[in-house]
């Protein structure tokens, strides 16, 4: 053993050497700002006049590219002479490690100006410190923001510290085919679902829970808080809780793992292969974050006309979607007139209306919109959701916040031991 | 051999602009400034180099943790079974075909080349997609299995994707494969192959006789490093697994890219670890290859120079 601890000693040695030279100070990058300051507006849509703002979204949605370009692009250059460069990116994480490779580069100017991110993401970015903070709730716009509510200021329990700006909200919903399932049919919990997948071996499976996949985690969320009685006391963290509600959970998909589809011995990966597998009629029922239901899923062809979207009784978890600035974005002034553009009610207005292909739900509190023409036309498009979506009533009624963010990975590991590894 | 022409200066450079080593000196040296820097980045970060949190301390903790894990173990076995059988099978498979090239009487046909050259130019992902399409319960084998009746529905179909063995994986990198070994093995496939196989069967060799003993050792030269490449391919290979594979068990490529996309910070050398140990196995691998290979194809004792 001691020859070898010595070789292991030699190669570490070597490359903490070898790297040295490359790494640099590492941080540095985190802490510059350009000078822009967020309270002097004029002042900031000065600074942006002429900038690029490369916004990095999810880009694996057709209809969502479409309404981002469509969206906020045509106004930014017409009222502020900003130009919209949105960088698609197949998974959010994908511009979290570029900014973290650009951290330890020690690249200032980054590449990055806006990211659309939640959850996981904005926590990596936070622990890295490569976010700029205290200017979310500084924006004209942010007063339309309820930032009392902590749905809004915490992002899967992580204080958001006004490093993100909201721009949608969300909420888990399964999808049904009304062809195939009658509405009555439809189990509204946790227990109901295990019955009727067992009523039906093979017709139902969910998310592989993982990094990545956070629909599944989520969905085992929500059977945790039903099986333990209520959303509410998981949004601290107390491992004692856990620790002893943690069988509970196990218990459950352990018994409906023999009913599922390929009976619980694989899982679908993420939302598009579960979508598929609905399309496909070998599942009866796929899932949505979409206020709309799945409305742009349908207009895409993604899953067939007739599917619609519904809630359980209780414990469905809302949140909502954030664009950060990363602390080394080149075009720090167009991200904030982008971020404020956002939350303009008529931006707002559009993003719920199923046609224009986003779906999400509002990320302002309408009634804090002093305009009438603004606030009714945000009341209106509310209530033209189309045909696929929930009912609204549903969706209020059963909706609950996240779990504090500790619990994500004792969620995924405990899963992929207790579950999977069974 | 005399002097080459237009190589001038003292005997040594005269030697050196000659050898082997020269040719491919500009190959290596781009490759080596790119895959060169990643390896040390890498190796660098699996210590805990460059860490994008504070606090994360250098040393062997993520491979203490890596090495700890049972999924690790498993993920490693399931790799090494996937690339051990995508390389045997690829290795025969291009075996095969260029045996059955110099079988056949005349040229090698250009339609055959222009094959090969099309399986080889595909992208991975494309071809893993492909596969999908194909194999899966869903996918057009399925359907047209239940449409001519072998089947009754769909979902009857034998699981090929996400399958615990990992038999789509193993089936789609081989076949993406075996096309290159086929090309690779092609330079020693030539007419003095064929000759040596004409004269084996003058001599009443068998078809299996032939093979073995006279076309396999003509082309094991060139047969060993595409095993090589192929086994080294195979085990750090994302596409496949990532398309094609289940949840469990999953290849190290995946578990590698899991690490590097998890949430803390503080455990992202783990993902250069299982990286540095997959390149660790592939190193290992191939010098077996290699003294293999000098041990079955020692080329007979060269004249005297």
């Amino acid at each position: 053993m001691k020859p070898f601890r010595r070789l292991a000693a030699a190669i570490v040695a070597v490359t903490v050497v070898a790297t040295a030279c490359s790494t640099g100070s590492e941080t540095t990058a985190a802490t510059t700002n350009k000078g822009v300051d967020v309270t002097d507006w004029s002042g900031v849509l000065k600074a942006a006049h002429g900038q690029t703002v490369r916004w990095y979204a999810y880009g694996g949605s057709d209809a969502i590219n479409r309404f981002i370009d469509e969206t906020y692009g045509p106004p930014l250059k017409a009222k502020y002479d900003i130009t919209l460069e949105r960088v698609p990116v197949a998974d959010t994480v994908d511009a979290v490690n570029q900014v973290l490779t650009e951290k330890k580069a020690n690249k200032n100017p980054g590449a990055v100006d806006l990211i659309w991110i939640n959850g996981e993401n904005f926590k990596s970015l936070k622990s890295a410190d490569m976010l700029y903070s205290g200017w979310a709730q500084k924006l004209p716009n942010a007063k339309l923001v309820n930032w009392d509510d902590p749905a809004v200021n915490k992002d899967f329990g992580v204080p958001v510290n006004g490093a993100e700006s909201p721009w949608a909200s969300a909420q888990f919903q399964l999808v049904y085919d009304t062809t195939r399932t009658k509405q009555a049919e439809l189990p509204r919990s946790y227990a109901r679902l295990k019955d009727w997948a067992c009523a039906h071996p093979g017709r139902f499976t969910y998310i592989a829970p993982g990094p990545g996949a956070f629909q599944g985690t989520r969905f085992v969320k929500q059977a945790l808080f039903e099986l333990s009685g209520g959303a509410k006391q998981w949004t601290t963290f107390n491992q004692g809780r856990w620790d002893s509600q943690q069988d509970k959970l196990w218990t459950y998909f352990n018994e409906l793992k023999p009913c599922l589809w390929r009976n619980g011995e694989t899982y679908p990966k993420d939302e598009s292969e579960l979508h598929k597998l609905f399309a496909n009629n070998e599942v009866d029922f796929t899932i949505t974050q979409a206020i709309v239901g799945p409305g742009s899923l349908i207009d895409e062809g993604l899953v067939p006309k007739t599917a619609k979207a519904f809630t359980f009784d209780a414990n469905s978890i809302g949140d909502y979607s954030y664009v950060a600035i990363p602390s080394n974005a080149p075009d720090h002034a167009a991200a904030l007139v982008l971020a404020n553009l956002i939350l303009d009610p008529g931006r707002q207005a559009l993003q719920i209306d199923p046609a224009k292909g986003f779906g999400l739900g509002y990320a302002i509190d309408t009634s804090r919109v002093t305009d009438t023409a603004e606030r009714s036309a945000l009341d209106l498009a509310a209530t033209k959701r189309g045909p696929a979506a929930a009912p609204i009533d549903e969706l209020n009624r059963s909706r609950v916040p996240d779990a504090a963010v500790e619990y994500q990975d004792l969620v995924e590991s405990g899963w992929r031991t207790h579950v999977l590894g069974t | 051999m005399t002097p080459s022409a237009g190589i001038v200066g003292p005997a040594w450079v005269r030697r050196v602009a000659r050898s082997p080593i020269a040719a491919v000196a500009p190959a290596i040296v781009v490759v080596g400034l790119g895959a060169g820097y990643a390896l040390v980045e890498g190796l660098g970060a699996s210590f805990g180099i460059g860490a994008p949190v504070a606090g994360v301390p250098i040393g062997l903790d993520a491979y203490r943790r890596v090495i700890a894990s049972p999924t690790f173990w498993e993920s490693g076995l399931f790799s090494m079974w996937v690339a051990v059988a995508s390389t045997v099978l690829a290795v025969a498979g291009g075996t095969l075909i260029s045996w059955w090239w110099i079988s056949r009487p005349g040229r090698i046909r250009r339609i055959d080349m222009w094959l090969v050259h099309l399986s080889v130019s595909i992208p991975h992902v494309a071809w893993a997609v492909a596969f999908v399409a194909v194999l899966s319960q869903s996918g057009f084998a399925a359907r047209v299995a239940a449409v001519v009746g072998l089947i009754d529905r769909p979902d009857q179909f034998p699981v090929l994707i996400a399958d615990r063995a990992g038999l789509g994986i193993i089936a789609t990198i081989a076949t993406k494969e075996l096309a290159f070994v086929a090309l690779v093995t092609l330079p020693l496939a030539t007419r003095r192959a064929r000759d040596a196989v004409t004269a084996a069967a003058t001599l009443g060799a068998s078809h299996s006789q032939r093979l073995r003993f006279v076309f396999i050792p003509t082309i094991a030269p060139a047969l060993l490093p595409a095993a090589a490449a192929v086994f080294a391919f195979a085990l750090g290979s994302y596409e496949a697994p990532a398309l094609l594979g289940g949840q469990r068990p999953r290849t190290l490529s995946i578990v590698a890219l899991e690490h590097f996309r998890a949430s803390d910070l503080t455990r992202r050398a783990d993902a250069f670890a299982v990286s540095t140990l997959i390149g660790a196995v592939i190193v290992l691998m191939v010098a077996l290859l290699w003294f293999v290979g000098r041990r079955v194809s020692r080329p007979t004792p060269r004249a005297a120079r």
